[in-house]
């Protein structure tokens, strides 16, 4: 197992490389330009001088491969340079939107870790009674709605008509429920498709008819043996869906006008804002490398097959 | 001799939508103390739902139970789950085709027999891993303390099918009910946990119910015969009379026909499959396979007859010939 880990963190470094790679190409393959950009937004005037001036200052008169490289040192020093538009450190724009997004997926996550179990549950213990009835509806529903269409539902109904809602913001914990939850439901309704034939298919396994011809009592049956082998998948894609609620939030930032990655990242591509692309590219990339790592552990730590390897 | 295990009339149906249908007709069946009961038939005759059936196993919302059965003696009620839950595993244990996944793969060794222990008695976990320790040593199971520790996917199937069979004697059950326990493991193993059934069958007068297609692990291991056709038991005899001139039933005649042998020049195939539930009509299952079956057989009652005192069959062409 201390072999396996180490491998995946000696694989993030060339994964790390080629993304960094296709990052700064897609990038400068991009068709507008940077220096244009940067004048636009400081109100340079476009002459040869003040190009010069541009260029010289982001280093833009250098060869691509010099440029990617001399980007590559600074970023190994954690300076990844300043942003075009707002003249901020890089660095400290994408560390303050990351811990914006962090949060709300730390919300959303819990929404998850709650929800699923109890959601799949209800539906297993029953199936087709009217607690699956409603599980299955709501699941529909989570997958079907797109995030941007309950984000403004929610905000209707509980911010403006209800009031028991704020619709905008990060002051306090009643801000987080909100776009927390949109953000989460769509995980949780196939966590919880998942979780449900999973529990149907392990209730007709093997093991569970051998349980039960032990005379093991039924609830014991279901949660020892059913619940936990049909937990198993579910914790890797669990562990998985990390980078994908930091990684896809952008929708739901900008309905809940929340100040983090996705609103970041927003603005930076409507102003081809280069540098703070670049680098949230790459912070995505470890965020997604560190999710699966997360996920292989968790599942390592449950399973024993992976913990001690199959015939061990 | 007692009885550990008697079943009188033991008919079992599936209720589906409004059709009833029966699966396993009028079957009477007894084990003795320190007998071992074969019980034959081909896939789909209703060996499985038999056993299933008698453990309360199965949904009783779709399955419907007729006639009697008694455990040492004593009449199980089936109107009563927790009855019939702590009867499971304590008077009646058994041990499954396929070790590998009956076990589950999270859990280890220990925690399978702890469990066990746990749902009948109120032993503590030390004394549950002693006596595991004890009884995985008499059914030769090396170092048996790491073994507890160990998680099935770690073991051997052969092992797993052995600590299959120290879990069921844990809580020395009236009848250890053994499904097809010799198929999914090969063939010298198959001949270990033979003789290791036989074995304990004669140490500690362990009462076995052993249900099998392969008449040849049968016949070597039983006391007595029931073949079970289409969900009759068509014929039941003592082993010894398991001989092609002295079995009565034609389906018993054919798979002893069909038995490998060295002396046969070629091996006679039983045409046909039993037929599915839906299929079954009145009259006598196996008359469509049958080479003697006439117009009459169609509508036969499947009345038993007696051909001795231990020796029944059911068949039309037998009536009037004891």
């Amino acid at each position: 197992m201390r072999k396996y880990i180490i491998k995946q963190i000696l694989m993030i470094i060339p994964t790390l490389l080629i993304v960094s790679i296709v990052a700064f190409g897609m990038i400068r393959m991009l068709p507008a330009d940077a220096v244009e950009t940067y004048m636009l937004a400081n109100h340079l005037e476009m002459t040869d001088e003040n190009i010069a001036m541009v260029e010289e200052k982001f280093g833009l008169h250098e060869p691509v491969v010099t440029q990617y490289f001399s980007w590559v040192s600074a970023v190994l020093h954690l300076d990844f340079g300043e942003s075009y538009t707002s003249n901020q450190e890089v660095a400290d724009m994408l560390w303050k939107a990351f811990k914006a997004t962090a949060q709300l997926a730390g919300a959303a996550m819990l929404w998850i870790v709650v929800l699923t179990p109890v959601l799949g549950i209800f539906s297993a213990k029953k199936p087709n009674g009217w607690m699956d009835g409603f599980t299955r509806m709501f699941c529909l529903m989570g997958t079907a709605i797109p995030t941007f269409v309950l984000g403004f539902f929610m905000i209707r109904l509980f911010g403006v008509q209800l009031k028991i809602l704020p619709v905008s913001g990060k002051e306090s914990w009643m801000n987080y429920i909100m776009p927390s939850f949109a953000l989460s439901l769509a995980h949780i309704s196939s966590f919880v498709q998942m979780l449900r034939n999973e529990m149907l298919e392990n209730k007709k396994g093997a093991f569970t008819l051998y349980a039960n011809a032990r005379g093991i009592k039924e609830g014991v049956v279901f949660r020892t043996h059913i619940l936990k082998n049909s937990m198993l998948p579910v914790v890797n894609t669990v562990g998985i869906s990390i980078g994908r609620l930091i990684a896809g939030t952008v929708v739901i930032e900008n309905v809940f006008s929340w100040p983090g990655l996705g609103q970041l990242i927003t603005k930076a591509i409507l102003a081809r804002d280069y540098p703070v692309i670049q680098a949230y590219i790459l912070l995505i990339a470890i965020v997604f490398i560190c999710a699966n790592l997360i996920a292989d552990l968790l599942s390592a730590w449950v399973d024993p097959r992976i913990r001690l390897g199959e015939k061990g | 001799m007692k009885e550990q295990l008697r079943t009188e009339k033991w008919s079992v149906y599936l209720k589906q939508q409004d059709k009833r249908l029966r699966v396993i007709t009028e079957t009477d069946l007894k084990i003795k103390t320190g007998e071992i009961i074969g019980l034959i038939g081909e896939s789909g005759c209703g060996k499985s739902v038999f056993w299933k059936s008698v453990l309360g196993l199965q949904n009783p919302a779709v399955w419907e139970l007729e006639g009697n059965a008694w455990i040492r003696g004593e009449m199980v009620n089936f109107q009563n789950p927790e009855e019939l839950r702590s009867m499971r595993g304590r008077e009646a244990a058994v041990i499954l085709q396929d070790p590998m996944s009956s076990f589950d793969q999270v859990f280890t060794i220990e925690q399978h027999f702890w469990e066990t222990a746990k749902a009948h008695t109120n032993w503590s976990r030390k004394e549950t891993a002693e006596k595991a320790v004890e009884l995985l040593r008499r059914l030769y199971i090396r170092e048996p303390e790491q073994v507890l520790q160990m998680y099935p996917f770690q073991c051997s199937g052969g092992m797993l099918q052995r600590i299959m069979i120290a879990i069921a004697l844990m809580m020395e059950p009236a009848v250890l009910i053994a499904d097809e326990p010799t198929t999914s493991v090969d063939v010298t193993v198959q001949r270990e946990i033979l003789s290791m059934l036989k074995e304990l069958n004669q140490k500690q007068q362990t009462s076995i119910l052993y249900i099998s297609h392969d008449l040849r692990a049968v016949e070597s291991i039983s006391d007595y015969v029931y073949v079970m056709y289409a969900g009759y038991v068509v014929e039941s005899f003592p082993v010894s009379r398991l001989k092609e001139e002295n079995v009565r039933h034609p389906y018993t005649q054919k798979l002893l026909e069909a038995r490998p042998s060295f002396t046969k020049k070629r091996l006679p195939v039983l045409q046909g499959r039993p037929p599915e539930l839906m299929e079954r009509q009145s009259g006598c299952p196996f008359a469509a396979r049958c080479p003697m079956a006439d117009e009459a057989c169609k509508t036969f009652d499947m009345k038993k007859t007696a051909i001795s005192e231990n020796h029944m069959v059911r068949c039309r062409k037998q009536e009037g010939l004891s």
